[in-house]
């Protein structure tokens, strides 16, 4: 699937971003689609602490993970199995929960780029996502 | 591809959560929380969901 960029607000000028929509699930709990940013820098996928609670997903404290930001401000996360809507399909994969209310919303490289082909052609104002696997559940 | 540009309906809204519409013509809720919002639209498939930043451009993790 050809997805758009989204642009928003931005200093020194509008930030072009390779958002796509995500529904977070967990059993019988579902959110509203969330723009969530594809991004090839993180090494694993995260989404701010309220998601878990929303969902009632049991994050595993046993294995938390410092993500160290830009910035150097270490977070904390913990790794929650989280069903995600993308383009139709359902895929679980573990996100990491944590931080406040401020921490984005990322799909990062593990597991999620194993199963997909992404192209950014950003000079098009488009990135594309193709399914590598057919095994994820079709809604 | 034209992209979706946001810079308008998002410029008044520095942090939070906002709820566009599906055509993005419009904000139907914002909130502080992320639980907050998801309280006001409640199941309606026909809004999308960001988060509020002042400053995309150092939009990173």
């Amino acid at each position: 699937m050809k997805l758009p960029y989204y642009l928003a607000p931005g200093q020194p000028r509008s930030a072009g971003i390779p958002f796509v929509k995500v529904i977070y699930k967990n059993k019988t709990k579902k959110t509203t689609p969330v723009l969530t940013l594809v991004d090839s820098g993180a090494q694993v996928s995260y989404a701010p602490l309220d998601f878990a609670l929303w969902l009632g997903i049991k994050v595993d404290h046993k294995h938390p993970l410092d993500l160290r930001g830009f910035n150097n401000v270490v977070t904390t996360c913990y790794p929650g199995l989280t069903t995600l809507e993308i383009d139709g399909r359902d895929i679980e994969i573990p996100v990491y929960y944590g931080g406040a209310a401020n921490l984005q919303c990322i799909l990062g490289q593990d597991p999620f780029f194993d199963l997909v082909k992404i192209t950014f052609e950003r000079y098009n104002n488009l990135f594309s996502i193709d399914w590598l696997i057919k095994s994820t559940k079709i809604n | 591809m034209s992209p979706i540009n946001l810079t308008k309906l998002l410029k008044k809204y520095k942090s939070g959560w906002v709820a566009v519409s599906s055509d993005y013509s419009h904000v139907v809720a914002h909130a502080k929380k992320f639980i907050e919002l998801q309280k006001i639209v409640k199941d309606r498939k026909d809004v999308v969901v960001i988060q509020a930043f002042e400053n995309y451009y150092n939009y990173l993790s």
